[in-house]
C-alpha cells in the first residue's frame, strides 16, 4: 500500500488549528462584511451597524438557551419525514440489488478479489449514503419552507439553532442507522463471495503428488518450483484460479522450535547431526490467499486423506510499525536523501544499488530507523516479522530465471557513537518478489556482533532485538537494506517496509472503515442543511456536490497553488497565454513582472487557504486501508473526526445564521 | 368538453400514430427467436449497423452492463471517458495495476465500439505493464492478460479485423520473440488454463504440435487467419498494407519452426512444418496483393513480369531496329562511367564494402533509370521515321511502361517482404541434409552444454578407437553439413540463418579455445566467414587472410630440418629474409586467388564495354526484411 503522508495526531493539531484560524477568519470576516452590505441596503449604513450587530450576538443566548429536548424532538421529526418520503427505502434497495447482482459481473479470477469486492462494497455504500444524505437535507427545509410547515415550527418557539441541529442530528442518526446496515450486508457479501476451497487434482492422497524434475525443477506450469520442495500437485480451479501444491522439506536446527502448524505435517525424521526434517504439504499462495491443509492419517502414520480448508489470508488487517526516518546512501558511503532516480515517472520510491563491475564492494544501502520497538507492541515478541513490497529494476536482465538478491541486517542505534558500543546483526539475504508484500521472520535472538565504538569486535553470539539492539532510551533499531546484485537496483520507500505488530480484527477494522464514510456523511448532510437555509433545494444540492467533488480534488488544487509552480501563478500564466511564452522561458524583469509575481502571490495563497474550506474527503477516506489489509490506525481516525468536526462546525453556524436572517414567522 | 380541443386531440394522437409507422421501421431492433429459428433484421438504422459492424444490433448481443453504464453518464459519456483514460495514466504512473485493470474494464464498457482503445490498452498491458514485473511469471501473466483484454473486444466488433489481427501480433510475436521467449514458450506450453480459455476463440487441438505441445505460433497463424477471414468476407481493406497483412499468417508457421529448432533435437514433424510453411509462403506469393499505388501484384511473378518487359520491348524494337542499341550507348555516354566505377560494378558485391555497395546501386539506378529514357527515345523515333506506326508503338510504349511498373513494384513489395529469401529457405529446410545438419548442430550444443569437448577415445592395437564423441568433432559434422546446404542454396548466406550460424561458430570458437585446438585450416564455412567479414559480421571469427597469416607466422616460428650451417641465421625462410638485409619479404601467394583475380578483373576487361550490367535487369534491390516478418 501506498503511504506518502504519516499522520501523528498530536503534531497534526497546532498547523491543522492555525490553518483553520487562518482560512475560516477571513472568510467569516467576509461573510459579516457581506451581511453588513445587505443591512445597510435594507435599513441604511447606521442602522445596518445595529442589525449586524444583534444577529451577531444573538447566537449567544441562542447558543446557550439551545434545548436538548427540543433538538431532539426536531431529530425525531427529521426522522419520521425522511421515512415517509421512502429516500431511505429506495437507497437501500438500490444497494441490495447491486449486492444481489453485483457478484455477476465481478471476475473472482483477478489476482487479488478481495481488493475488487471491498472496493465494490465501499464504493457503492459511499456514493448511496452520501447521495441519499444530500437528498434529504437539502430538500427537507426548502421543502418546509414552501409548504409554510416551517411557520407551526418556528412559532413553537423553537431557536434556530435547535432547528439547524435537529436536522443535522436526525438526517446523520437515520444515515447513520442506514450505514450499519449497509455496512453488515456488505460484510457478509464479502465473506460470502470470497469462501470457497479447493480439492486436489487427481485422489485426494499423497498418490496425487508427482516428482519434480530434478534437471528442470520446472513447476507444472512451467514456472519455478520452490527451493525445497519434493513433490508437487495441483488444486482443482474454483473461483477462477486454482493452486499448487508443494511437499517440501523444512529442515530445523537442533533445540529449534517445532512448526507452529503441526496438521500439515506429512512426516518427520531426525538427522544424525540432530536436525530435524519436517516433510509438510502447503498450498501455495494465489490471487492473494492460500489454503489450509489438513491431514487424515492412518494408523502406520500415512496420509490417508488431504484436506484443504477455506481461503485464508483474505480478511487482513495488519498493524504495522512504520520507521521513523528513512536515510539512503550511496555506493561510496555519502547519504543520499531520496536515493538514486532510476528514470522512473514515479518517484515515490527512492533505489539503492548493488554495486557494479568499476566498484563490485558497493556501500549503498537504505536505513530505516525505527523507534518503540518493545515487547509489548508485538503479538509475538519472540518471532517478529518484517514486512516489504520492494521494487526491482535491472540494468541488464542477468538470468531472469533468478530473483534479484536482496539482504537486511539490523543494527542498534547508539546513544553516543563515541563510547556506546553498537550491536550488528548477520546479514540475511532474501529474494525480491515485486509488488508482492514479502513476509521476513526475523527472531528476537539475532546472531550478530558487539562493535566497539573504534570498530573492534567486543563479543559475537546471540543478543536480544529488544534489550541489546534497541536497548536505548527511545527503543530505536536501524534496519539495513542493501542489494546484493551487482548492475541491479531496489527500491523502497518509508511506508514499503515496516514490522507487523498485530493484526487488528477484521470486523474492527471494517467499522473503522464506516467510520470514515460516516464522517463523510456527517459533512455532507451539514453542508446540505446548512446550505438549504439560504439557497432552493437543488441549488444547495448542486452547491454541496461542488463542494464535495472540490474536497476530492483538493490535494491537487493544493499542489498547483505553490508559489513555486513552472510557470507562475494565474495572472502570469495567463500573460504567458497571450504572449505564448512557454514555461521555461524568464520573463523580463521589471515592474510588470514584479507586479505580476506578488499578485500571482497573493492569489495563490488565498487559494491555498481556500482549498481549506472544503473538507480534505481524501482524508476521510479509509477504502484503501480496507482494501490493502491494513488496519485504520487512531491517528488518522482522530484527524478524520477531527476535520469533520470542525468543519461541521463553521457551516452549521453558517446555516444558523442564514436562517435566523430569513425572517422566517417573525 | 369543447369539441374543437377534442377534435384537435384526437388529430394529435393520430398523427402520433401515424409517426410510429416510420419511427418503427427505422429505429426497430435486429432480433433473434431461438426456438422458431427465425430472425429479424430491424429497422433500417440496424440493418447500416449490422452492415458496417457498428454496434450491437441484436437484443442478444446488448451487453446491460454497458448499456447501463452508458446511460449512468447521463448524456456526458465523453466526459465519463476522459476521467477514466485519466485515472488510467494515473494508475499506471502509480504503478497500481489493479486499479488499473478495473478502470480499464469500466473504460471498456463505456466504449466498446472504438477498436482503437482495445488496441490501445491491451498493448499497454501486454508490452507496457508486464515488463514492469521483475519475475518472468508475473510478466507472462500480464502479457496474458492483455491478450485476454483484446479477445473481450470481439464480441462487440465482430466485423473489424484488427483486433485478431492484433491477438495474432501478441500471441506471435509478444510470447516468441520477447527476450523471455525461452520461458513464456515454456510456461505457453503448459498453460492449460489459458489454453482452456481460449478454447471459445481457437480450439487447442489446433494448435496442439503433439510431440512439442501446444505453440503459441500455431494459435498466432489461426488469429491471423480470422482475421483474413473477415477482411476476404468483407471484401475490405486490411488496416495496414496488403503486403504486411497477408505476410503474417504464412510467417508463423516458419517462425514456430525455427523456434523447435532450437528447443528441440529437429526430426521429420519439424521438417513437415517447414514444408508447410514453404506451401503457404508460396501460396502467399500467388495471391494477388495491392500496393499503394492500388496496383495489383503477385509476389511470385518477377520473372514473369521482367519477360514482360522484355517482350513489349523486343516488339517495340521491332519497329525501329537498331534505334535502341544507339540510344543505349548515348545514354551510357552520358553517365561517363570511369574506370574505377566500372571496376566497382564489376566486383562482385559480397566483395564490395559498405560504401562501394551505396555507390553500385547508386550507379545501377542511374542505369536502369535510364533504359526508361531510351523506350522514349525509340517511340520519338518511330514518330520521326515512322509515323504509320505511331499507334502501335504508342500502345506497346504503354505497355512496355504499365510491365515496367508492375516489375517494379514486384521487386520493391519483394524486398519488403524478403520473400525471395524465404521461398529459399523454406525449401531448404525441406530436404533431408538441412534436417541432417541441424541435428548434428543441436548434438554438438548438447554436448558443449554438457562440457564435452573433445572425442573419448581408446587405442586399441594401435589404432584409435573412439568411444564417445566430443562437441568440437560434432560441430565440425554439422558445419561440413551446412556446407554442403549452403553450396546447393547460395542465399542463404545472406539471411538470418547466416547470423545463426556465425553465432554457433563464435560458440564453436570458445569451446576451441578452450580445448586448446586451433581453428581449423579447411573450415568448411570459412567461405561464409569471410563473406560476412566483409561486411561487418562476424566479429572476432578468423577470416582466411588471417589464418594464412597465422600459419605463416607459424611456419617461420618452427626450425626445419635443414644441416646448421654453423652461424646463427634461422631457417630458410628468414635466412632468405636476413640475405636480402631486411629487405621486402617475398610475396605471399594468393590463397586461393581470389584476390588476385579481383585485383586483375579490370585489366582483363576490354575498355570499350564497361562493366555495367544490362540495362533491363531489375534496379536496386530495396532494404532486406532480414527478420523476415514482413515489415
Amino acid at each position: 500500500m501506498v503511504v506518502e503522508n504519516f499522520e501523528n495526531f498530536f503534531a497534526w493539531l497546532p498547523s491543522a488549528l492555525w490553518t483553520f484560524v487562518l482560512a475560516g477568519g477571513p472568510a467569516v470576516l467576509l461573510i459579516i462584511i457581506l451581511g453588513y452590505l445587505v443591512a445597510a441596503f435594507r435599513h441604511g449604513p447606521a442602522e445596518a451597524f445595529y442589525v449586524v450587530a444583534q444577529v451577531l450576538f444573538g447566537f449567544i443566548p441562542d447558543l446557550f438557551g439551545t434545548s436538548v429536548r427540543r433538538v431532539f424532538a426536531i431529530a425525531k421529526l427529521s426522522v419520521k419525514e425522511a421515512l415517509r418520503r421512502k429516500v431511505v427505502l429506495v437507497t437501500f434497495a438500490v444497494f441490495a440489488i447491486a449486492l444481489l447482482f453485483g457478484g455477476w459481473f465481478m471476475n473472482a479470477g483477478v489476482d487479488n478479489p478481495d481488493r475488487t469486492y471491498v472496493n465494490f462494497v465501499l464504493w457503492g455504500t459511499q456514493l448511496l449514503i452520501l447521495f441519499m444524505g444530500m437528498l434529504l437535507s437539502a430538500f427537507s427545509l426548502p421543502d418546509d419552507i414552501k409548504n409554510k410547515t416551517i411557520h407551526t415550527v418556528v412559532t413553537k418557539p423553537v431557536r434556530s439553532t435547535e432547528i439547524v441541529l435537529g436536522r443535522i442530528l436526525g438526517f446523520v442518526a437515520l444515515g447513520t442507522a442506514l450505514l450499519a446496515l449497509m455496512g453488515l450486508l456488505s460484510f457478509l457479501f464479502v465473506w460470502r463471495s470470497l469462501s470457497h476451497t479447493h480439492q486436489l487434482v487427481g485422489s485426494q492422497d499423497m498418490a496425487a503428488m508427482t516428482e519434480i524434475d530434478p534437471n528442470t525443477r520446472e513447476s507444472f506450469r512451467g514456472g519455478r518450483v520452490s527451493e525445497n520442495a519434493i513433490l508437487q500437485g495441483r488444486t482443482t480451479g474454483d473461483s477462477g484460479h486454482f493452486h499448487s501444491v508443494e511437499l517440501i522439506e523444512d529442515v530445523r536446527l537442533p533445540g529449534a522450535p517445532e512448526p507452529e502448524n503441526q496438521a500439515n505435517i506429512v512426516s518427520k525424521k531426525v538427522l544424525p547431526d540432530g536436525k530435524t526434517v519436517y516433510e509438510r504439504l502447503i498450498v501455495n499462495p494465489a490471487s492473494g490467499h492460500t489454503h489450509q491443509v489438513t491431514l487424515d492419517k492412518n494408523a502406520d502414520g500415512s496420509v490417508s486423506r488431504i484436506r484443504l480448508g477455506p481461503a485464508a489470508g483474505y480478511f487482513r488487517a495488519r498493524v504495522p510499525v512504520y520507521a521513523e526516518n528513512l536515510s539512503f546512501f550511496d555506493s561510496d558511503g555519502s547519504k543520499n536523501q531520496s536515493g538514486i532516480n532510476v528514470g522512473r515517472e514515479w518517484s515515490y520510491r527512492g533505489y539503492v544499488d548493488g554495486g557494479n563491475l568499476v566498484r563490485p564492494d558497493s556501500l549503498a544501502k537504505a536505513e530505516l530507523t525505527f523507534e518503540g520497538i518493545t515487547p509489548n507492541r508485538f503479538d509475538n515478541p519472540e518471532q517478529l516479522v518484517v514486512e516489504m513490497t520492494l521494487s526491482v529494476f535491472r540494468t541488464y536482465k542477468a538470468n531472469i530465471e533468478k530473483r534479484v538478491i536482496g539482504s537486511i541486517q539490523f543494527e542498534s542505534v547508539p546513544e553516543d557513537p563515541n563510547t556506546t558500543p553498537i550491536f550488528r546483526s548477520e546479514v540475511s539475504l532474501f529474494e525480491t518478489e515485486e509488488y508482492n508484500v514479502q513476509t521476513i521472520p526475523v527472531p528476537r535472538k539475532l546472531v550478530g556482533k558487539q562493535f566497539a565504538p573504534d570498530g573492534t569486535i567486543l563479543k559475537e553470539g546471540e543478543f536480544d532485538l529488544f534489550t541489546d539492539f534497541a536497548g536505548d532510551e527511545k527503543h530505536r533499531l536501524k534496519l539495513l537494506l542493501r542489494c546484493e546484485d551487482r548492475n541491479q537496483y531496489l527500491g523502497l520507500a518509508k511506508g514499503d517496509i515496516y514490522f507487523r505488530a498485530s493484526d487488528d480484527l477484521y470486523w474492527r477494522n471494517f467499522i473503522k472503515g464506516y467510520l470514515g464514510i460516516w464522517c463523510q456523511l456527517l459533512v455532507v448532510v451539514t453542508m446540505g442543511v446548512a446550505f438549504s437555509t439560504f439557497l432552493s433545494a437543488p441549488v444547495a444540492m448542486i452547491l454541496s456536490v461542488v463542494v464535495i467533488l472540490f474536497g476530492f480534488i483538493s490535494g491537487f488544487v493544493r499542489n498547483l497553488a505553490q508559489p513555486d509552480v513552472s510557470g507562475g501563478g494565474p495572472i502570469e500564466s495567463f500573460w504567458r497565454l497571450i504572449t505564448q511564452k512557454n514555461m521555461e522561458i524568464d520573463l523580463e524583469p521589471g515592474l510588470q513582472r514584479t507586479l505580476m509575481e506578488q499578485a500571482d502571490t497573493l492569489l495563490v495563497n488565498m487559494l491555498y487557504y481556500l482549498t481549506y474550506l472544503a473538507p480534505d474527503f481524501q482524508r476521510l477516506n479509509f477504502s484503501q486501508y480496507l482494501t490493502y489489509g491494513y488496519a485504520v490506525d487512531g491517528n488518522r481516525l482522530a484527524v478524520a473526526l477531527c476535520i469533520s468536526i470542525g468543519f461541521c462546525l463553521w457551516v452549521s453556524i453558517l446555516g444558523y445564521f442564514c436562517l435566523k436572517t430569513r425572517e422566517i414567522a417573525k | 368538453m369543447n369539441s374543437k380541443s377534442f377534435i384537435r386531440k384526437v388529430i394529435y394522437i393520430v398523427l402520433i400514430g401515424a409517426l410510429l409507422i416510420p419511427l418503427s421501421l427505422i429505429s426497430r431492433p435486429a432480433s433473434v427467436s431461438v426456438d422458431k429459428g427465425q430472425s429479424s433484421q430491424g429497422g433500417k438504422l440496424a440493418q447500416l449497423r449490422d452492415a458496417y459492424g457498428l454496434s450491437q444490433t441484436r437484443v442478444s448481443e446488448i451487453d446491460p452492463t454497458s448499456e447501463t453504464m452508458k446511460l449512468l453518464s447521463l448524456g456526458l459519456r465523453g466526459v465519463a471517458v476522459n476521467l477514466l483514460w485519466l485515472q488510467a495514466m494515473e494508475d499506471k504512473r502509480v504503478e497500481n495495476y489493479d486499479q488499473l485493470e478495473s478502470t480499464l474494464n469500466a473504460l471498456i464498457k463505456i466504449q466498446p465500439n472504438f477498436v482503437k482503445v482495445w488496441e490501445f490498452q491491451a498493448h499497454n498491458i501486454s508490452y507496457n505493464i508486464s515488463m514492469e514485473f521483475d519475475d518472468f511469471e508475473s510478466r507472462y501473466h500480464w502479457v496474458k492478460k492483455g491478450i485476454k483484454f483484446l479477445t473481450g473486444g470481439i464480441g462487440y466488433n465482430r466485423a473489424d479485423h484488427r483486433i485478431t489481427d492484433n491477438l495474432g501480433m501478441f500471441t506471435g510475436m509478444k510470447i516468441g520473440n520477447a527476450d523471455e521467449k525461452v520461458q513464456y514458450r515454456r510456461l505457453f506450453r503448459k498453460d492449460r488454463e489459458f489454453q482452456d480459455e481460449m478454447t471459445s476463440f481457437i480450439d487447442p487441438d489446433d494448435y496442439d504440435t503433439r510431440q512439442f505441445g501446444h505453440d503459441h505460433w500455431l494459435m498466432a497463424y489461426y488469429w491471423y487467419e480470422k482475421s483474413r477471414v473477415l477482411v476476404d468476407e468483407m471484401s475490405g481493406q486490411p488496416y495496414t498494407s496488403d503486403i504486411i497483412f497477408y505476410s503474417r499468417q504464412p510467417a508463423q508457421k516458419r517462425s514456430q519452426a525455427m523456434s523447435l529448432q532450437k528447443e528441440f533435437r529437429s526430426d521429420e514433424q519439424v521438417q513437415q512444418i517447414w514444408n508447410s510453411a514453404r506451401e503457404e509462403w508460396e501460396a502467399f506469393g500467388r495471391r494477388p496483393l495491392r500496393n499503394s499505388q492500388g496496383l495489383e501484384i503477385t509476389l511470385n511473378g518477377l520473372a514473369e513480369a521482367s519477360e514482360k518487359v522484355q517482350r513489349f520491348r523486343d516488339q517495340l524494337d521491332e519497329l525501329v531496329p537498331g534505334a535502341r542499341t544507339e540510344f543505349v550507348n548515348q545514354v551510357k555516354s552520358q553517365y561517363r562511367l570511369d574506370d574505377a566505377d566500372k571496376a566497382l560494378l564489376d566486383k562482385p558485391a559480397e566483395q564490395r564494402t559498405d560504401e562501394q555497395n551505396v555507390r553500385a546501386r547508386f550507379l545501377l539506378q542511374q542505369i536502369s533509370n535510364s533504359s526508361e529514357e531510351v523506350d522514349v527515345l525509340v517511340f520519338q523515333r518511330i514518330e520521326k521515321t515512322a509515323p504509320e506506326k505511331l499507334t502501335e508503338a504508342r500502345d506497346l510504349l504503354n505497355q512496355v511502361i504499365t510491365a515496367r511498373k508492375q516489375l517494379l513494384a514486384i521487386d520493391r513489395n519483394q524486398g519488403t517482404a524478403n520473400y525471395a529469401y524465404w521461398v529459399v529457405r523454406n525449401e531448404a529446410e525441406s530436404i533431408d541434409e538441412a534436417l541432417d545438419a541441424h541435428q548434428k548442430l543441436f548434438d554438438a550444443n548438447e554436448l558443449r552444454r554438457k562440457s564435452i569437448f573433445d572425442d573419448e577415445y581408446m587405442l586399441q592395437n594401435g589404432e584409435k578407437k573412439i568411444l564417445r564423441r566430443g562437441a568440437i568433432s560434432v560441430f565440425n559434422d554439422s558445419f561440413a553439413a551446412w556446407a554442403k546446404v549452403i553450396e546447393k542454396f547460395p542465399r542463404l548466406g545472406e539471411g538470418d540463418l547466416a547470423s545463426i550460424l556465425l553465432d554457433e561458430m563464435a560458440g564453436y570458437q570458445d569451446i576451441l579455445k578452450i580445448s586448446g585446438t586451433p581453428w581449423p585450416m579447411n573450415f568448411p564455412l570459412q567461405k561464409l566467414i569471410d563473406e560476412r567479414s566483409a561486411q561487418g559480421e562476424g566479429e572476432g571469427l578468423p577470416t582466411t587472410e588471417e589464418l594464412e597469416e597465422e600459419r605463416s607466422a607459424r611456419e617461420e616460428s618452427t626450425p626445419t630440418e635443414q644441416p646448421q650451417t654453423g652461424n646463427d641465421s634461422p631457417a630458410e625462410p628468414k635466412s632468405e629474409n636476413s640475405e636480402s638485409g631486411g629487405g621486402d619479404p617475398a610475396p605471399k601467394p594468393a590463397p586461393d586467388g581470389g584476390e588476385n583475380k579481383a585485383a586483375e578483373t579490370p585489366s582483363q576487361k576490354p575498355e570499350s564495354e564497361p562493366a555495367s550490367p544490362p540495362l533491363e535487369t531489375a534496379p536496386a534491390p530495396a532494404e532486406k526484411d532480414k527478420d523476415g516478418d514482413g515489415k
